[in-house]
C-alpha cells in the first residue's frame, strides 16, 4: 500500500479520522522511516534537521498510537528513538514523556490531568481525546473486575471525574456508573461494580486441547 | 546497448520458463544466474552500470533476477567511483536507495534463491547504509519474511535483524521473526535422499531445501552467530517485558551443545536468565536438564552474585535482598543488568502479595502490609499498588472498599465473580491455540531433523522424549476431552 | 549385628564409647554422674504450678538410683516443690554411697533454701564415704585379680559384676558399664547373659545413651533364653525400648512398643519405669502419632493395654474424647496434667512437642467435615483463652490466628484464612481451571523443550557446537559437516534404511 507523503495535513487528517487504532499504528509505523530520514538530514542546530513542527506532530501522534494499542514498553522505546534535540525542546513531546511516566506508575489522576490540562497542539487534540476516552473505558473495565465495592470518590479518581462531587453523591456521576450496570448503595455510600467482560475477538475452536493432545499422542508412535 | 538487449532477452526467456516444469524453470534460472554473474564480473555493462534509467527497462517483480544483478552492478559502480563502502547515492533519499527499498519489498522469493549471495549483500548493504538503524529494520525484516515465511532456518540475516532492532530500539518490529521458531541451520545436504537433485525453485515444505550452506543466503556461520541471535532476541523480549519468551531464548543460549569450554555469551545469558526467571516466576528455576551438570556448576560459579540474589529472593528476605543488590551494584552495572536488577525488587513485592494468597482467602490491605514486609507505604498507596497488580492481570483477587475513608479495604482471593472466569477461559483458549500452532511448527522441524539425521543419538533422545510424552498425552487427553466438552457447553450457556 | 550374644565383637566397645568420643568427655562424665548427661548444658525448664501428685507417694513407686534422679529433677524444675524435693534428694543420696550425687543435691538445695539444715555439706560423711568407697574399690579389684589367677570363670564373672555394681552405686557409670561388659566372656548360661544385659541396659538408660539401650534390647531379644524367661523379660525389654524410641522422637514406634508391653511388668522394673508411666507414655505417644481409627482400635480396644490405662484413667478419657472429636475436653485433660509431665524425668523434654502434635492433629481432625469453619468456633475449642482475653480474638494478631497462619504456611492445614468473614476455608480447587492451566503449562514447557532439543540436534548436525577458538579453526579447515553429528545418520541413510 503506497501512502501519501508524510505531511502536516496528512497527519491531521489521520488524527481526525476514525481509523481503527491498529491501522493507525501501522500507517504511522510506516511513516517512521520518512520521519527519520527527515530528521537525519541537515538542519538547524537547535531543533535538528527536518521540519520541527511536522516531526513533533508525527512523533506525538505515533506515541499516542502506541498507547491506543496498549504498547507501553514500545512507547517508551519510541521516546528514545525521537530526535534527541527535538525531544528536549518540543513541548508536545515533553508532554508525552510526562504522560508516559504517569502511565508507567499507574497514576490515574495524573494521567487525566496531563491529558486535559497540558497544552497539546490543535492537530493532535483528536488523538488526545481519543486516548482519554480509551483510557477511561479501559480503566472502567479494569476496576469493574478489580473492585467488588468501591467508594464513589475512589472510582471517580480512577476515571478522572470530580472526586469531591462524587463524595457528595453527585447524581450525574453516580448515574455514569449505574448506567454500566453497577449498583449504588446509598445507605453504605458504595458502588458495587458489575464486571464488564470484553469478548476476545478471536473465537476459537473449543476442541483445541483435544486436537493438540492427539497431535502429541501421535508423535511417539 | 547490446548487453542491455541481451539482458532483456534473458528476462523474457525467464518469464516464459516460469510456466514450464520445475526442471526447465530450474535450468533457465541457473543459466541466467551464471550469465548475469559473468556480466557482473566482466563489467560488461561499462558505463551503463551507473545509469539509473537502465533499471526502468525491468520490472522488480517479474524480472527479479536481472533487477537484483543490476542493483548490484550499480552499487558496485558507485562504490568504486566514490571509493566508499556506502557512497552517498546509496543513502536515503537517494534515487538508488528508493529503488533498493521497493525491490526488497517486491522481489520474487523463488528466483532469488538462486542468487542468495547477491540478495544477502543487498540486504546487508541496506543495514549498513542507514546511519539511522530504524530505516533498515522493517526492510530487512520484510525481506526475510518474503524469502522464507517460516524463518525456521537460521541465517546471518537473523542476527543482523536482531542487532538492528536493538540498535534502533525498535523492539516490536523484530517479533514477526523472533516469534517463529528457528529450528535448523543451513547444511550441505539438501534432502538429497530421493535419488534426484533438489530443485530450489520447486515448492518445498521446509526452507531447509533451498537455504543451504552453498546458497549464499547466509554468510558462513559460527556458534557465536546463533548464540548472539538468541541473546539479542532475549534482550528484545526483555525490553518488551515478555519474560516467558525472553527466558526461553536465554535458555537456548545456555543449553547449546559444547565441545570443551563454554562461551562468554553463554555466561552472559545465564546471568540474564536468572534475573528473568525471577521476574517471571518469582523463584530460581532449575535450568534445563539438557545442560551437562559440570556446565551448570561452571555457570553458577561464574555468576555467583546472581545466584546469591536469587536465593535471597526465594527465601523471602527483603533486607538481605536489598543488601545483595547494593553490595554488587558495580557488577550489575558492568554486566549491563542494572535495569533488570532494579525490576527484581518490584517483582519481589508482587510475588510476595501473590504468595499471601496461599495462606489467606481474604484479609484487609492493612493486615496484608503487616504480613508482607515489603510494604513500607501507607495503606492507601498499598491499596493502589495491589489494585494495579489486579488490573494488570498478575493477581487474581478483588478489592472491597468500606463506606468510610480510612477504614481498611478488604482484599479477597476467592473468585466470586463468574464473569472474569469466562474471560479467563477465553484467554486460556487463545493461549492454547498459540501453543498448538507453535507445536505444529516444531513438529515440522522435528520431521526435518528426523529426515536428515536418521538415527543419530540426539534424534533418538528426541524420539524417546516424544514417546514418554505420548504416554502423558494419553492420560491428559482423557481428562482434557471432558474439559473440551465442558468449555463448549459453558460458552454456549453463558454467551447466549 | 551379631546373632550370637556370646560372641560380642569388640565393636561393642566402640558402641559404648560412641557417646563419649574423646577421653576428655569420658572424664567429665565421671565428674558429672547422674541424670541424663548432655554434652552442652541446656536451660533448665522451670515449672511454677503445683503438680497433681503427692511427692512422697510418687517417689515411693520407684526404687534405686532413679529415685534420686527424679527428686533432683523435680527439685530443680518445680519452684513449688524445690525445697521438699531437694531435701528428699539429699536424704536419698545420704542413704547411698554416691558422694557426687550428695554434693549436687546439697548445692542445689543451698541455692533455693540456704537456711535449711541440709543445705550445708556434711564433710565428715563425705570423707567417710569416700574412704569406704576407695577401700572397697581396692578390695574388689584385688579379689578379681585373685579369681583371674584361679581361672574360675564363674568367679571372674561375679567379681566383675560386683565391681560393676559397686561403681554403679557410687555413680561411676562409665566404669560400671565397662565392668559389666567384661562379664561377657565369662557368662556360661543364657541367664547370665540376660542378667548382664539388663545391668548394661539400666546403666545406658541412666546415661541417656538411647542407641545403646536399643542395641542392648536387640541383644536381649536374640539371647537364647528359655521361652519362659523370654516371656518374663518381654515387658522390661519393651518398656526400655519404648523409652528409647520416645527419646529419639519416633513417637509412633514408641507408641507401638509401649502398647505391646505385657501387663506382667507390674513393679518388676521400678528402678526405671512403672506401669503408670507405660500408660502415660504409651497413651501420649499414640495420641501424637495415630489417627482416630487406630487410636480406637489399637489403644482403646486393646485389652492388654487397657490394664495399663486403668491406672491412669485420665489418659484413657483423653483418648476417648479425641476419638469422639470432643477436642476441648481432651485438650483440657492434657493441659491439666502438663505440670505433672513437665516434672517427669523422661517426658520433660518431649511434652511440648507431643502436645503440639496432638493439638495439630486435633485441629486437622476438627476441620475434616467442614468446607468452612468460623475462627470463633475454632477458638472456643482450641484457644478458649483468646476469647475474652484478646481484644480481637480472631484478628490477625491473635495468637491463635497466628498459630493457624503458621500451620497453613507450613502446609499442615490445607486451608486458607478468611479474615473478612472470620472463617477458615478449606482449599477446594477449581478442577477445570486447574486442568486447563496444567495442560497449557505442560504444553508450553513441552514446546520449549522440544525446541531446545531440535536446535541442539541441528547444531550437532551442522557441526556448530560451541568450541574453543583453536579447535574451531581446525574444524573450519576441515570441509564438510561435523562427523559426530553425521556419521551414524549418513551411514544409515546411505545404507538405504530410509527409502
Amino acid at each position: 500500500m503506497e501512502l501519501p507523503p508524510l505531511s502536516l495535513e496528512q497527519l491531521s487528517k489521520l488524527a481526525a479520522s476514525n481509523t481503527p487504532s491498529s491501522q493507525l499504528f501501522e500507517i504511522l509505523s510506516q511513516y517512521e522511516t520518512d520521519a527519520s530520514i527527515m530528521s537525519a538530514g541537515s538542519g538547524s542546530a537547535e531543533t535538528g534537521a527536518g521540519d520541527p513542527q511536522l516531526l513533533s506532530l508525527f512523533y506525538s501522534s505515533f506515541f499516542f498510537a502506541h498507547l491506543l494499542t496498549k504498547q507501553l514498553p514500545e512507547a517508551r522505546a519510541l521516546t528514545k528513538r525521537m530526535p534527541e534535540a527535538l525531544r528536549h525542546q518540543d513541548p508536545s513531546l515533553q508532554n508525552c514523556l510526562t504522560l508516559l511516566q504517569a502511565l508507567w506508575q499507574t497514576q490515574h489522576a495524573q494521567v487525566y490531568q496531563i491529558l486535559r490540562g497540558l497544552p497539546w497542539p490543535e492537530s493532535l487534540q483528536p488523538l488526545v481525546r481519543r486516548y482519554e476516552n480509551f483510557f477511561q473505558d479501559d480503566t472502567l473495565i479494569a476496576i469493574s473486575t478489580t473492585y467488588e465495592a468501591i467508594r464513589p470518590e475512589t472510582a471517580a479518581n480512577y476515571l478522572g471525574l470530580d472526586p469531591q462531587a462524587a463524595e457528595q453523591g453527585d447524581s450525574a456521576i453516580i448515574e455514569k456508573f449505574t448506567s454500566c450496570g453497577w449498583t449504588w448503595d446509598p445507605a453504605a455510600r458504595l458502588l458495587r461494580p458489575s464486571p464488564i467482560v470484553v469478548q476476545p475477538t478471536d473465537q476459537t475452536s473449543s476442541n483445541g486441547i483435544r486436537e493438540t493432545m492427539a497431535m502429541l499422542g501421535n508423535r511417539g508412535r | 546497448m547490446e548487453v542491455v538487449e541481451g539482458l532483456m532477452t534473458q528476462s523474457a526467456q525467464l518469464r516464459e520458463a516460469r510456466n514450464l516444469s520445475d526442471q526447465s524453470y530450474d535450468r533457465q534460472i541457473r543459466e541466467n544466474v551464471s550469465s548475469l554473474r559473468r556480466v557482473l564480473s566482466t563489467k560488461a555493462l561499462g558505463a551503463f552500470a551507473s545509469n539509473d534509467s537502465l533499471l526502468d527497462h525491468f520490472d522488480p517483480v517479474a524480472d527479479s533476477l536481472v533487477y537484483l544483478f543490476l542493483l548490484r552492478a550499480q552499487t558496485q559502480a558507485f562504490q568504486e567511483e566514490f571509493r566508499e563502502n556506502v557512497p552517498a547515492a546509496l543513502l536515503p533519499p537517494g534515487n538508488l536507495w528508493s529503488r533498493i527499498v521497493s525491490y526488497l519489498r517486491t522481489f520474487d522469493p523463488v528466483q532469488v534463491r538462486y542468487a542468495g549471495q547477491e540478495w544477502r549483500q543487498l540486504v546487508e548493504l541496506v543495514a549498513q547504509a542507514s546511519q539511522v538503524p530504524i530505516l533498515a529494520v522493517r526492510l530487512v525484516r520484510d525481506a526475510m519474511l518474503r524469502l522464507d515465511p517460516s524463518c525456521a532456518v537460521f541465517t546471518s540475516t537473523h542476527l543482523l535483524l536482531a542487532r538492528l532492532c536493538l540498535r534502533a530500539r525498535a523492539y516490536t518490529h523484530a517479533l514477526p521473526v523472533l516469534d517463529r521458531h528457528v529450528c535448523h541451520f543451513p547444511t550441505s545436504t539438501p534432502r538429497a535422499t530421493s535419488g534426484f537433485s533438489v530443485l530450489p525453485c520447486a515448492a518445498h515444505d521446509s526452507s531447509l531445501s533451498f537455504i543451504t550452506d552453498t546458497s549464499g543466503l547466509s554468510s558462513k556461520l559460527t556458534y557465536k552467530d546463533y548464540l548472539q541471535y538468541f541473546l539479542c532476541g532475549g534482550m528484545i523480549y526483555m525490553a518488551l517485558k515478555q519474560w516467558c519468551k525472553a527466558a526461553h531464548f536465554l535458555e537456548v543460549v545456555i543449553s547449546m551443545p559444547t565441545v570443551g569450554p563454554i562461551s562468554m555469551i553463554m555466561v552472559e545469558a545465564y546471568k540474564k536468565w536468572i534475573l528473568v526467571t525471577l521476574l517471571e516466576k518469582g523463584k530460581l528455576s532449575s535450568p534445563s536438564n539438557l545442560i551437562a551438570p559440570h556446565v551448570v556448576k561452571l555457570y553458577q560459579s561464574l555468576a555467583k552474585p546472581y545466584v546469591n540474589l536469587a536465593h535471597s529472593f526465594s527465601r523471602g528476605d527483603l533486607a538481605h535482598l536489598e543488601a545483595e543488590i547494593d553490595a554488587a551494584r558495580e557488577i550489575w552495572c558492568t554486566d549491563n543488568n542494572m535495569g533488570l536488577v532494579s525490576q527484581v525488587l518490584g517483582a519481589y513485592t508482587k510475588h510476595t502479595v501473590m504468595g499471601i494468597k496461599q495462606t489467606f482467602a481474604a484479609l484487609t490491605v492493612k493486615e496484608l502490609s503487616e504480613q508482607a514486609s515489603p510494604m513500607r507505604m501507607n495503606d492507601e498507596a498499598t491499596e493502589s499498588v495491589i489494585a494495579s497488580f489486579i488490573m494488570s492481570g498478575a493477581l487474581k483477587a478483588t478489592l472491597v472498599q468500606n463506606s468510610t475513608r480510612g477504614s481498611p479495604t478488604m482484599l479477597r482471593f476467592s473468585e466470586i465473580h463468574s464473569a472474569p472466569r469466562l474471560s479467563d477461559e477465553s484467554k486460556a483458549q487463545s493461549r492454547l491455540v498459540r501453543e498448538s500452532q507453535s507445536l505444529g511448527s516444531l513438529m515440522n522441524g522435528l520431521d526435518e531433523i528426523g529426515y536428515h539425521m536418521g538415527l543419530s543419538n540426539e534424534f533418538i533422545d528426541a524420539v524417546q522424549r516424544g514417546q514418554t510424552w505420548a504416554g502423558v498425552g494419553d492420560v491428559n487427553s482423557g481428562m482434557s476431552e471432558d474439559v473440551g466438552l465442558e468449555i463448549e457447553e459453558d460458552l454456549m450457556g453463558e454467551v447466549s | 549385628m551379631d546373632t550370637l550374644p556370646d560372641a560380642f565383637p569388640s565393636s561393642t566397645q566402640v558402641k559404648f564409647a560412641a557417646p563419649f568420643p574423646s577421653g576428655a568427655a569420658g572424664a567429665s562424665s565421671q565428674g558429672l554422674p547422674g541424670v541424663i548427661e548432655n554434652p552442652e548444658p541446656i536451660a533448665r525448664i522451670k515449672v511454677h504450678d503445683p503438680p497433681k501428685f503427692d511427692l512422697e507417694s510418687y517417689i515411693a513407686n520407684y526404687v534405686g538410683r532413679t529415685r534420686f534422679n527424679r527428686l533432683y529433677l523435680i527439685g530443680t524444675s518445680s519452684t513449688v516443690l524445690s525445697t521438699e524435693a531437694l531435701k528428699l534428694a539429699v536424704a536419698e543420696a545420704k542413704s547411698g554411697k554416691d558422694v557426687s550425687q550428695y554434693e549436687k543435691a546439697v548445692r542445689a538445695l543451698s541455692e533455693v533454701a540456704p537456711t535449711e539444715e541440709d543445705a550445708s555439706l556434711d564433710t565428715a560423711w563425705v570423707h567417710n564415704v569416700q574412704r569406704q568407697v576407695q577401700a572397697q574399690s581396692e578390695r574388689l579389684e584385688q579379689e578379681l585379680r585373685g579369681y583371674k589367677n584361679n581361672l574360675i570363670k564363674e568367679s571372674i564373672r561375679m567379681g566383675n559384676e560386683d565391681i560393676g555394681n559397686h561403681y554403679y552405686e557410687t555413680g561411676d557409670l562409665l566404669a560400671a558399664s565397662k565392668a559389666y561388659t567384661r562379664m561377657r566372656d565369662y557368662c556360661t548360661t543364657p541367664n547370665h547373659i540376660a542378667s548382664m544385659l539388663f545391668k548394661l541396659l539400666n546403666v545406658s538408660i541412666e546415661r541417656g545413651d538411647w542407641l545403646a539401650v536399643q542395641s542392648n534390647v536387640h541383644r536381649l531379644r536374640n539371647a537364647q533364653s528359655k521361652p519362659e524367661d523370654q516371656l518374663k523379660n518381654q515387658p522390661k525389654m519393651a518398656a526400655a525400648l519404648g523409652l528409647a524410641q520416645m527419646h529419639s522422637g519416633s513417637y509412633l514406634d514408641a507408641a507401638n512398643t509401649f502398647l505391646s508391653t505385657d501387663v506382667s511388668l507390674a513393679d518388676t522394673f521400678n528402678e526405671i519405669i512403672t506401669p503408670n508411666d507405660v500408660a502415660v507414655y504409651g497413651g501420649l505417644c499414640a495420641m501424637a502419632s495415630m489417627d482416630r481409627g487406630d487410636l480406637q482400635r489399637r489403644v482403646l480396644e486393646n485389652s492388654a493395654f487397657r490394664n495399663f490405662l486403668e491406672l491412669e484413667p485420665h489418659i484413657r478419657r483423653a483418648i476417648a474424647f479425641f476419638c469422639n472429636s470432643k477436642f476441648r475436653p481432651c485438650l483440657d485433660i492434657l493441659e491439666a496434667y502438663r505440670t505433672d509431665y513437665l516434672l517427669d524425668i523422661h517426658l520433660q523434654r518431649h511434652i511440648s512437642e507431643i502436645y503440639t502434635l496432638i493439638r495439630t492433629k486435633a485441629i486437622k481432625q476438627y476441620l475434616v467435615p467442614f468446607s468452612r469453619v468460623t475462627l470463633t468456633s475454632m477458638a472456643t475449642i482450641f484457644a478458649p483463652q483468646v476469647i475474652g482475653g484478646e481484644a480481637q480474638p480472631t484478628g490477625v494478631s491473635s495468637p491463635f490466628v497466628q498459630e493457624l497462619i503458621q500451620m497453613v504456611k507450613k502446609g499442615v492445614l490445607d486451608a486458607r484464612i478468611d479474615l473478612e468473614k472470620g472463617v477458615l476455608v478449606s482449599n477446594q480447587t477449581d478442577l477445570r481451571t486447574e486442568v486447563q492451566n496444567k495442560t497449557l503449562e505442560s504444553l508450553r514447557s513441552f514446546n520449549e523443550e522440544a525446541h531446545l532439543r531440535i536446535l541442539r540436534a541441528s547444531v550437532l548436525h551442522a557441526g556448530l557446537e560451541v568450541r574453543a577458538p583453536e579447535s574451531e579453526r581446525r574444524s573450519r579447515g576441515n570441509p564438510g559437516p561435523n562427523l559426530r553429528g553425521m556419521g551414524m545418520a549418513e551411514r544409515f541413510t546411505r545404507g538405504g534404511l530410509r527409502s
